[in-house]
């Protein structure tokens, strides 16, 4: 019972790790690399959201809300800057690894001269309160979290597949210059789906420094985690990403259950991993590419 | 034309490979004899340059046997492949940026390298000694091609039609005794194409190298080729001398349609 | 004058592992987050032995150097059959690893305590033949068949794999000869500090080095070094910049990447011709007449 209590309290967990494994897909499936610059996205609009929650004193709808919005433009902003002109240049695919991780390095250590890298305790936006669903006690914080992540991904669900710029990055992920050949304006495409992966970042940051705090290696973990996630459910899969991001929490929480404790649970996690990668690389919701010669 | 009854030296069976649901190449068989030249022609998709890849290890075959001088070399990587004699082109252009056309061409000569990582770091004279020869050589195989004059531009910044024949340049580096040509003449002018037809007739009947080759050109696959396969949809549909081939009802309507 | 000393010599230390990073990062394209653990694993190795074992320094050096050697193929064995992105993952994992296994062994290690009380051999007239030695290897190693199969790889594995190129067993050879040059920066920095903590080498490090290199220019080995020279003087100079120190050279390589991708030297080396030419362009010398002109009239 205790057992399935923490399964199901760890579902919350699952449920942000999956907001910033789809941001990654999302990027993934459209410019086929790995975005090491969400982290940064996290991070950042955690700090922001905690100002507004501690400092301007907001409830907790604005601050999700406005955390969202700031997320998307700090990713679009970092899209032009790190990412644009390698782009437009038709620069080799080992710059934008370069940009990126130095992006996320970057504004971490800009928060140790600036703001310190102390732990940041948000006050209370949810009430710690806790119900019983079923013979299950489940804290509303969780409830409130797991509640949310569904909701972002659904609205994500409906951009994608009911509106004209879903369309047109789902068309841009599956072939780029088919897209721009049929008058896509890939350029808008591309900040579009920056936005969204960046606005999935803040929202999963913010809800961490609820539950957790804030603090400037957050991004980092969290982006780790989330490229875990989004490979093993299949690097590009936004299905596979929120079912990876799932998995990932179930493992950590099982994990830590056991005789070893919390601090084997990078090493479950890297260990499942590296299982993933060597039996099936292109993980649980991918397919095989080969490529073309 | 070479005699018929040379040494067999490639010889395909019952290829297939398929992605995802799609049939790519189903049920492809081939003979290549020393000192001849194939081709391999049909309408676009139609999985030429999946066969190649299958042939030369890029890519693993669901099923069939590849045998290459009586040693199999069925789904076996790629550079083993290249080590065993066959040496091959890309048809989307797959030079090394940030290397010039010599360099390129050297990258491809792993026989005539044989110095040893210490002696490169140490600059010792045997790898001196090496690379003077390696030099050598590829400026012969420079020479041959017809580019000797840019050789120490960088390879991706030359016109299209040069940067053709650095590809092949670089095949020939390997020492192949089959030549792979993906589509050679893809996107050159009339008048280059003709230069291609005399570089590759000269490949054959003066360097006498073995060449499959995937063409759209029909200027250049008629004349060249002893023997052609023609592939439509994954399958076989003709096999024969390029006479045979080109009055074969099959192909006509696989090319002009019903 | 001891202090320019001192800077020289640390400014020589760092210049031995980056030169590695070059050949691997800049050259061949692989990107590692765990050099900081070969560093740690040379820097440990070194020390211990020599502190503990008694071990005089040069061997003690050479055993860092086989020991991060060492690791480095045991871990490159399953890491370099993995893609680009994995494979930082799994490099970056194994320097995690060596930090957090050194910080529990403390009766060796003196872990989160550290090590303090180690010797000082490493002075300038070490660090210096050492470091010139390191851009020898590198240097010879780009002129060679090393250096062309890295490019190509680096550009088209699957090309360089087609034409006969043994993609990993080149990479492994490559990833053991910069983890050897971390390997003996590190512990050559153990002996020069002389006081040693796990967590002096992380995965920032890394992300220092191969910044160093992009901004230097991935073909260029003189880029990297003259990018060593002005990124270490730095924080010396502009007192701020050590505390912002990450920070400016994450500015920097953003704006190099956008700016100037080919990095500050481009593919300009510093050899004997291009030595001689730009001491013709100095000294305003017209160059050697052609045999062509010499027939003109």
């Amino acid at each position: 019972m205790y057992v399935v209590q923490q399964l199901i309290n760890a579902l919350s967990m699952g449920g942000v790790y999956a907001l910033v494994a789809v941001g990654f897909a999302l990027i993934y499936s459209i410019l086929k690399f790995s975005n090491w610059s969400h982290g940064a996205v996290i991070m950042l609009s955690s700090y922001f959201g905690y100002v507004m929650a501690a400092h301007v004193g907001l409830p907790l709808i604005p601050t999700l809300v406005l955390t969202t919005v700031v997320g998307g433009f700090l990713a679009v902003i970092i899209e032009m800057i790190a990412f644009r002109q390698i782009r437009l240049k038709n620069g080799p695919i080992i710059y934008f690894f370069v940009t990126s991780i130095t992006v996320s390095t970057g504004a971490q250590f800009a928060m140790y001269p600036t703001v310190g890298g102390n732990f940041f305790r948000w006050p209370d936006l949810i009430s710690s309160t806790t119900i019983q669903l079923g013979g299950v006690t489940v804290s509303t914080l969780n409830l409130m979290m797991g509640g949310i992540c569904l909701l972002a991904l659904v609205v994500l669900n409906q951009i994608l597949f009911r509106t004209r710029i879903g369309t047109a990055i789902r068309a841009a992920s599956n072939d780029m210059r088919a897209a721009a050949l049929m008058g896509v304006d890939i350029n808008f495409v591309i900040a579009a789906a920056f936005f969204l992966s960046g606005a999935l970042g803040g929202l999963a940051g913010t809800l961490m420094g609820i539950s957790y705090t804030t603090y400037p290696e957050m991004g980092a973990e969290a982006m780790i985690k989330g490229f875990v996630a989004a490979v093993v459910g299949g690097l590009g899969s936004i299905n596979g990403a929120v079912m990876g991001g799932i998995l990932l929490a179930l493992v950590e929480t099982l994990v830590t259950m056991t005789p070893i404790g919390s601090s084997a649970a990078p090493v479950a996690v890297f260990a499942m991993l590296l299982v993933l990668l060597f039996v099936r690389p292109w993980g649980i919701a991918g397919k095989a590419t080969d490529e073309k010669a | 034309m070479a005699a018929v009854n040379g040494d067999l030296l490639l010889s395909v069976e019952g290829l297939c490979k398929s992605f995802g649901g799609v049939r790519a190449v189903v049920d492809f068989g081939l003979e290549l004899r020393k000192d001849h030249v194939v081709g391999l022609i049909g309408p676009n998709g139609a999985g030429k340059t999946t066969v190649f890849n299958l042939l030369s290890g890029i890519i693993p075959a669901d099923s069939g046997k590849v045998t290459f001088q009586g040693r199999d070399i069925t789904n076996e990587k790629s550079y083993v492949i290249a080590r065993l004699g066959i040496g091959r082109t890309f048809q989307n252009l797959r030079l090394f940026d940030g290397l010039s056309v010599a360099d390129n061409v050297k990258a491809a000569c792993c026989h005539d390298v044989g110095y040893s990582f210490l002696s490169a770091l140490l600059g010792l004279p045997g790898m001196r000694d090496k690379e003077r020869a390696l030099n050598a050589k590829v400026d012969q195989l420079l020479e041959l091609v017809g580019i000797s004059h840019c050789r120490d531009e960088r390879a991706r910044s030359l016109p299209y039609g040069l940067q053709r024949k650095v590809e092949i340049a670089r095949a020939l580096a390997t020492n192949p005794q089959l030549l792979f040509l993906d589509e050679p003449a893809a996107g050159l002018n009339p008048s280059e194409v003709a230069e291609m037809l005399t570089l590759i007739r000269g490949l054959h009947e003066e360097q006498h190298f073995s060449i499959f080759l995937i063409e759209h050109h029909m200027e250049v696959v008629m004349p060249v080729c002893d023997d052609i396969y023609v592939v439509n949809m994954g399958q076989t549909i003709a096999h024969g001398t390029p006479q045979e081939v080109q009055s074969h009802p099959e192909v006509l309507k696989a090319y002009l349609g019903e | 004058m001891q202090y320019y000393a001192d800077l020289a010599t640390m400014l020589l230390i760092s210049l031995t592992a980056v030169v590695g990073v070059f050949a691997l990062t800049g050259l061949t394209g692989l990107f590692s987050f765990g050099q900081g653990g070969f560093m740690a694993l040379g820097a440990y190795t070194a020390v211990l032995s020599n502190m503990r074992l008694g071990v005089p320094y040069p061997l003690a050096l050479l055993l860092g150097v086989l020991m991060a050697g060492s690791c480095s193929v045991l871990i490159g064995y399953p890491a370099l059959k993995l893609r680009r992105d994995f494979f930082a993952l799994a490099t970056f994992g194994f320097g995690e690893a060596i930090t957090a296994i050194f910080q529990m062994f403390t009766q060796v290690t003196g872990g989160t305590m550290g090590l303090p009380g180690i010797p000082r051999y490493t002075e300038l007239w070490v660090a210096l033949p050492v470091a010139a030695g390191a851009i020898f290897l590198v240097a010879n190693f780009k002129k060679s068949k090393m250096g062309r199969q890295s490019i190509a790889i680096r550009n088209d594995e699957l090309a360089a794999q087609a034409l006969g190129i043994d993609v990993f067993r080149h990479k492994m050879v490559v990833f053991a000869f910069s983890a050897g040059l971390a390997g003996l920066a590190g512990g050559m920095q153990g002996f020069f500090i002389h006081y040693m903590d796990p967590r002096i080498f992380g995965w920032t490090t890394s992300v220092e080095q191969v910044i160093t290199v992009y901004f230097g220019g991935i073909n260029s080995l003189t880029g990297s070094v003259v990018s060593t020279l002005l990124l270490s003087t730095m924080p010396e100079v502009l007192r701020f910049a050590s505390t912002w120190r990450v920070v400016i050279y994450a500015a920097l390589i953003i704006l190099t990447m956008n700016l100037r991708p080919q990095g500050l030297l481009g593919d300009w080396e510093l050899t004997r011709s291009s030595a001689r030419d730009q001491y013709r362009r100095l000294r305003r010398v017209p160059a050697e007449p052609q045999p062509a002109e010499l027939e003109v009239r």
